[in-house]
């Protein structure tokens, strides 16, 4: 498990593995705000380009803010992950968010985030979309 | 000819004759921090280039022509040493204009300057109004909202349908901007009313709702599909949209807003809330004129929050049908 943590806002981000089907869940807590998102950005950004993860569950459950920088993390990696590469045999994967409180949720809605990611109560029905 | 003793006519009577006598004058916008970290935004007009060698140049942040009081930027400045100066366009004026109120020390004008509002008419003749908001901070965030203003009022003439005009509106920004990244630091939520011949129409970009409250006190809230601008490409956001028909009947009521005005706490740390929001456009319906309404529920919303004060922008856009 990787943690890292921000000093001026308070906000953590950390990754475990699944064993089944290649599916990584990340965790989220605090507030996720223009301070913290390039934090998260190069969290994200080392999981999918350094590791080349790309079965993706965020779990949210502990998050309590989200900015619109921070909505612009998932934005601008999402086409990236889904992509398929054409040099090797995967296929192209997804990031799916888990577990969103319910104002989390209402911000996300109401901007159209429903149409372009899918969205799961639970982390356990997020990885079962997965297999 | 006339004369003037400074000495003897009031401060702002020299303001105003100053400022009138030496005219068009370049604006500029300039952004200071205090030693807090608190971000201020202001205009100034006393503002040019004065010299080559050395290089100079000036603005005047000192008092306030209209309220004589020291103006946050020069504080700020005292404190920081640093400021950025840009130049205010003409498609910025709006916002701009706002970033001038003079709001508290502290109060951070780059959020005040997020709201706008306006109204255009459509191709095929139809009054529209629309609503914006633009997420994030900074300089940026705000010149994307003028952009978009700009934007949404050179299409709106020329396209079919909102549904296309917001279609439109995203294209043409995504198009400007440097890199997609860049572009999704900020974005704009926008609501559009048309009023023609076909009836009411609603069509929205990740905007908050649209409030309807019939003239019997039942109500609901209209969120047709539709993704804020500036987030995604073309092909999904085009597939996302979605433009509704609005059946409304004499003394129904339809409001606008921003969600500066649901997210506005009292003491509690409760919020106003879409219900209370349609509960004080309920406890108004005898109010027949919007303004009148309109200032009812800012004043319900003051009474509730107990201060007229808002931490972010607060827009407000009521209709009533006749």
């Amino acid at each position: 498990m990787m943690q890292q943590q921000n000093s001026s806002s308070r906000f953590e981000v950390s990754e475990r593995s699944e064993t089944r089907a290649d599916i990584t869940v990340i965790e989220l807590s605090g507030q996720l705000d223009a301070h913290t998102a390039p934090e998260f950005e190069r969290f994200l950004e080392r999981v999918v380009r350094d590791e080349g993860k790309r079965k993706l569950v965020l779990d949210f459950h502990g998050l309590e803010y989200i900015s619109s920088a921070g909505l612009g993390v998932l934005m601008g990696l999402i086409e990236e992950v889904r992509a398929v590469d054409s040099n090797s045999s995967t296929t192209g994967g997804d990031m799916k968010l888990a577990a969103l409180p319910e104002k989390i949720f209402h911000v996300l809605d109401l901007l159209g985030f429903p149409i372009v990611f899918q969205i799961f109560p639970t982390v356990r029905e997020a990885e079962a979309a997965f297999l | 000819m006339r004369s003037f003793d400074p000495d003897v006519i009031p401060y702002n009577e020299i303001h105003r004759l100053l400022v009138g006598g030496v005219a068009p004058r370049p604006i500029a916008l300039v952004s200071t921090l205090d030693k807090e970290g608190r971000s201020n935004l202001s205009p100034f007009s006393f503002f040019n280039v004065f010299g080559v060698n050395p290089a100079v140049l000036c603005f005047s942040p000192s008092y306030s022509g209209k309220t004589g009081n020291p103006k946050h930027t020069m504080l700020n400045l005292l404190e920081t040493k640093e400021c950025t100066v840009s130049i205010v366009t003409f498609e910025m004026v709006h916002q701009i204009s706002l970033a001038s109120a003079p709001y508290e020390r502290g109060v951070d004008e780059f959020i005040k300057s997020g709201d706008y509002y306006d109204f255009s008419t459509l191709w095929d003749g139809s009054p529209m109004i629309a609503i914006g908001d633009v997420s994030g901070k900074g300089i940026s965030a705000s010149l994307y909202m003028a952009e978009t203003k700009g934007v949404v009022q050179a299409l709106a003439p020329v396209m079919a349908s909102m549904a296309e005009l917001l279609e439109g509106t995203n294209g043409a920004l995504l198009h400007n901007s440097p890199s997609l990244t860049s572009l999704r630091r900020s974005f704009v939520t926008l609501g559009l009313v048309s009023l023609g011949k076909k009836g009411v129409r609603y069509a929205r970009a990740g905007h908050t709702p649209l409030l309807h409250v019939r003239a019997d006190g039942t109500y609901r809230f209209l969120q047709p599909l539709g993704m804020a601008v500036g987030l995604i490409r073309q092909p999904i956001f085009v597939e996302a949209q979605e433009e509704i028909s609005i059946e409304v009947q004499p003394g129904d009521v339809l409001v606008l807003f921003s969600d500066g005005i649901t997210d506005a706490r009292n003491a509690e740390g409760q919020e106003v809330g879409y219900d209370r929001l349609a509960e004080y456009v309920r406890d108004n319906l005898d109010v027949h004129n919007a303004r009148d309404l309109t200032l009812k529920m800012l004043a319900s919303v003051a009474e509730f929050t107990n201060s007229g004060n808002f931490d972010d922008d607060a827009t407000l856009v009521v209709m009533r049908c006749l």
